[in-house]
């Protein structure tokens, strides 16, 4: 016996079969068509010459009743019970003296939100619009240029599925992230219902736990959580900002990523085991490493796995193959059945430039350029290097006098190269760096103070280049209080002391690391914010630090982001895994995987570079059936 | 020059660094990726996770590795801790003494994610 859902399925299905089977002779699918049908009828036009009364003998001859005759030779057939409306459109085709044989479809409003900004939302519905929201925030906020505007219909076809569900709220979707912004004004009606829940002896009162304060308040001091959580599960159809895939959703955030959007391990398997253990069906992981794999990490995901749980992921943002050489991506790269790997399409379909790929790790791609979603606030910049060079406003000092100290650098090398002409401003430890070596035995700090008073979070942003031998290390630390942050018996560590190398490198690219801290520690008039290289007997080549940014964030509710990443692209993914296990409970997660996998769109642009070659379609995964398998057949 | 112009210089220094995907000069917008990563593996130093076969109290941590500092053991569930070092001897000589104690099922570090939004123009944050 079918479900209700699943005859929906069936009828969507079968009116996609006839709908793409109808040839152009015999009148092309009308556009309008939601793909659902009224059963036991279909609607045939004779040819003129007929009359009615012939028209009436051919279709009692093929065991059917005329219910209406319409002008133009078209007449309303009613099928005897039990007779399929493929069939027997498949049979009136056959005859003669039919022109047009059809289902008696049926026509609803099309389900488009009022929401203001929808019509900024191409992966929902690509008119070929160009993507221009403002006011953008923060580092991350910014419009991507190609095909901007792309190519109408490039989407997700999910506005004729809006006709068959739009409330995912059955299923609880976690947002394994940089927290969520609970209180934003399309997200706060559509988060878990967390009442009654306690994690570590604390109540959940807002809908989620905090891994990185071990607290239960995962609000977002990021940005990145919040817009993730909207694309998945904005308030639709309430007037108000954004949509997500689902209007309607149950989002259970999880804060595993601080405000640099930076985690570990640790954090992270807490997170997915939290989510698992507490009715998550869909994980969504937009983040990801370069590097060894992680057995811990993958075992959180099994562990996901046999509880029926998907885990959607993001391919990373670094334009190479995740399968060549030693650009393994994790999690994208673990091989479990429950894990979807999601790369990023821009507006015409094309991969996006900074998306990875990968034939045997990456599995579909989704659209991941100009996604306008919720945010979790207002950014401001407190410091930029750029803006405000190394030779205003540092403190540098050394306990050693052969050393030059940390020193502002407005050199050249290859290793940072002028732009346009102009040196680009960096603070190096020697004074000749990349050629020189730094002082044996000395103590070098460079601080800077900042005023990050009045707002809800900060976060440090940096390159640097590091060669420092084991018997020296780097540091980065902060101090609320002001003056030399190492100065303190302990030492608010950002970066705890490390070195790089086991004998003295000249600098590289493999010296070169993108640095990221959370100054939420930190937020005063005058925090200083600094670096240490202490060294050792030993000589190396030192350190080079520039384009260091320092960007504050203060909550509010109302605050919209345009981002782009494979990060956006993933919870596109995660809301279609939600709305099919919506759709039909009775679902497995290999049901969704398949359906969402198997069920896409080719597209040109992911032919050899995924798993499937496809990108994901809403329709198409509704009335994705998978074959059935363990069948066997005794020929007799 | 104003912050987003800025942004548009920075990518680029981005894509001239080295291992980057393309070179300098090729006119691609400021969108092409910048460099991957330098450092696959990055963990955060002197901290590592660490799976004991299951009845085993926490206390063998301090057993094993007193010797570089203990400074925190925080239970994360299954049997999972996470161990901060004092001093970190590095990934090998970590897995090397909890090979040799069976109280130990894995020890590895807490490498370190992040969040996976595009650079864009400058700033990485993301893989």
């Amino acid at each position: 016996m079918c479900s209700s859902n699943t005859g929906k399925l069936l009828q969507i299905a079968a009116g996609m079969l006839l709908g793409i089977a109808v040839p152009a002779a015999q009148g092309a699918p009308l556009q309008a068509a939601t793909g659902q049908y009224v059963p036991g009828e279909v609607l045939v036009r004779f040819h003129q010459s007929l009359t009615a009364a012939k028209r009436a003998a051919i279709v009692s001859a093929m065991g059917n009743a005329v219910r209406t005759d319409y002008r133009n030779s078209w007449v309303r057939i009613s099928l005897p019970t039990g007779r399929s409306v493929r069939q027997a459109v498949a049979d009136y085709r056959t005859d003669p003296d039919v022109a047009v044989a059809q289902p008696n479809y049926r026509y609803h409003a099309m389900a488009v939100p009022d929401d203001p900004y929808f019509g900024e939302l191409w992966a929902f519905q690509n008119t070929g619009q160009t993507v221009s929201y403002s006011p953008l925030q923060g580092v991350y906020g910014q419009i991507y240029p190609t095909h901007n505007p792309g190519t109408a219909g490039d989407d997700m076809d999910i506005v004729p599925a809006w006709s068959h569900i739009t409330d995912c709220s059955r299923v609880i979707v976690a947002v394994v992230d940089t927290g969520v912004n609970y209180n934003q004004q399309d997200l706060s009606g559509n988060m878990w219902n967390s009442a009654g829940v306690t994690y570590n002896g604390a109540s959940l009162v807002h809908s989620g736990y905090n891994f990185i304060g071990n607290n239960n308040d995962p609000m977002d001091y990021n940005g990145h959580g919040t817009h993730v959580a909207g694309i998945i599960g904005a308030e639709g159809n309430n007037a108000s900002g954004t949509t997500g895939v689902c209007w309607k959703a149950s989002i259970m955030a999880v804060r595993v990523l601080d405000a640099s959007g930076s985690g570990t391990t640790s954090s992270v398997v807490q997170g997915i085991d939290f989510a698992v253990a507490n009715g998550a069906k869909v994980i969504n992981l937009s983040l990801g490493a370069n590097g060894p794999s992680d057995p811990l990490f993958s075992d959180a995901i099994t562990n996901a796995e046999n509880s029926g749980v998907v885990v959607v992921t993001a391919a990373g943002n670094n334009g190479v193959d995740n399968d060549s050489g030693n650009n393994a991506t994790y999690p994208c790269d673990f091989s479990q059945p429950n894990l979807i790997c999601v790369a990023a399409l821009d507006q015409s379909y094309s991969l996006a430039s900074f998306s990875d790929w990968g034939p045997t790790s990456v599995d579909v791609g989704a659209p991941g350029t100009n996604i306008l979603s919720t945010y979790a606030g207002t950014n401001a910049t407190a410091y930029d290097s750029n803006a405000t060079p190394f030779t205003s406003g540092w403190t540098e000092t050394e306990t050693s006098a052969s050393s030059s100290g940390w020193t502002p650098w407005t050199g050249s090398s290859p290793l940072i190269p002028p732009v346009n002409g102009a040196p680009v401003p960096a603070l190096t430890d020697p004074s000749n760096w990349p050629s020189g070596v730094y002082a044996s035995n000395t103590d070098d700090d460079a601080y800077q103070t900042v005023n990050l008073s009045g707002v809800n979070a900060a976060a440090f942003y940096a390159y640097l280049y590091a060669n420092v031998t084991s018997d020296g290390s780097i540091a980065l630390a902060c101090s609320p209080t002001g003056g030399d942050p190492f100065a303190a018996a302990s030492p608010d560590y950002l970066i705890a002391p490390t070195y790089t190398d086991t004998a003295p490198t000249a600098p590289s690219g493999a010296s070169f690391i993108p640095v990221s801290a959370d100054l939420s520690g930190c937020l005063t008039t005058g925090c200083t914010v600094g670096l240490r290289l202490a060294t050792g007997p030993t000589q190396d080549y030192g350190a080079a630090l520039f384009d260091l940014y320092i960007e504050t964030l203060t909550l509010n509710t109302s605050t919209y982001n345009v981002l782009n990443g494979t990060s956006m692209a993933t919870p596109e993914v995660s809301g279609l895994a939600a709305m099919l296990f919506a759709f039909n409970p009775l679902d497995t997660y290999s049901d969704v995987v398949n359906a969402i996998e198997q069920g896409g769109r080719p597209v040109a642009s992911l032919a050899g570079m995924t798993t499937t070659g496809n990108a994901i379609d809403v329709m198409k995964s509704l009335a994705y059936l998978s074959p059935p398998t363990g069948l066997s057949a005794t020929v007799h | 020059m104003t912050a987003r112009q800025w942004c548009g210089v920075l990518a680029m220094i981005a894509a001239c660094l080295p291992g980057a995907v393309a070179g300098c000069g090729t006119g691609l917008p400021p969108w092409h990726p910048r460099p991957a990563p330098q450092a696959p593996g990055a963990r955060r130093p002197g901290t590592y996770v660490v799976t004991l076969v299951p009845g085993t109290s926490a206390a063998a941590l301090a057993s094993i590795y007193s010797r570089y500092g203990l400074r925190s053991v925080t239970a994360l569930g299954h049997d999972h801790y996470r161990m901060v070092l004092r001093q970190d001897p590095g990934p090998e000589q970590v897995q090397a003494l909890a090979a040799g104690d069976r109280r130990i099922q894995a020890v590895q570090p807490d490498f370190i994610y992040r969040a996976t939004p595009a650079p864009g123009i400058r700033h990485f944050g993301a893989d």
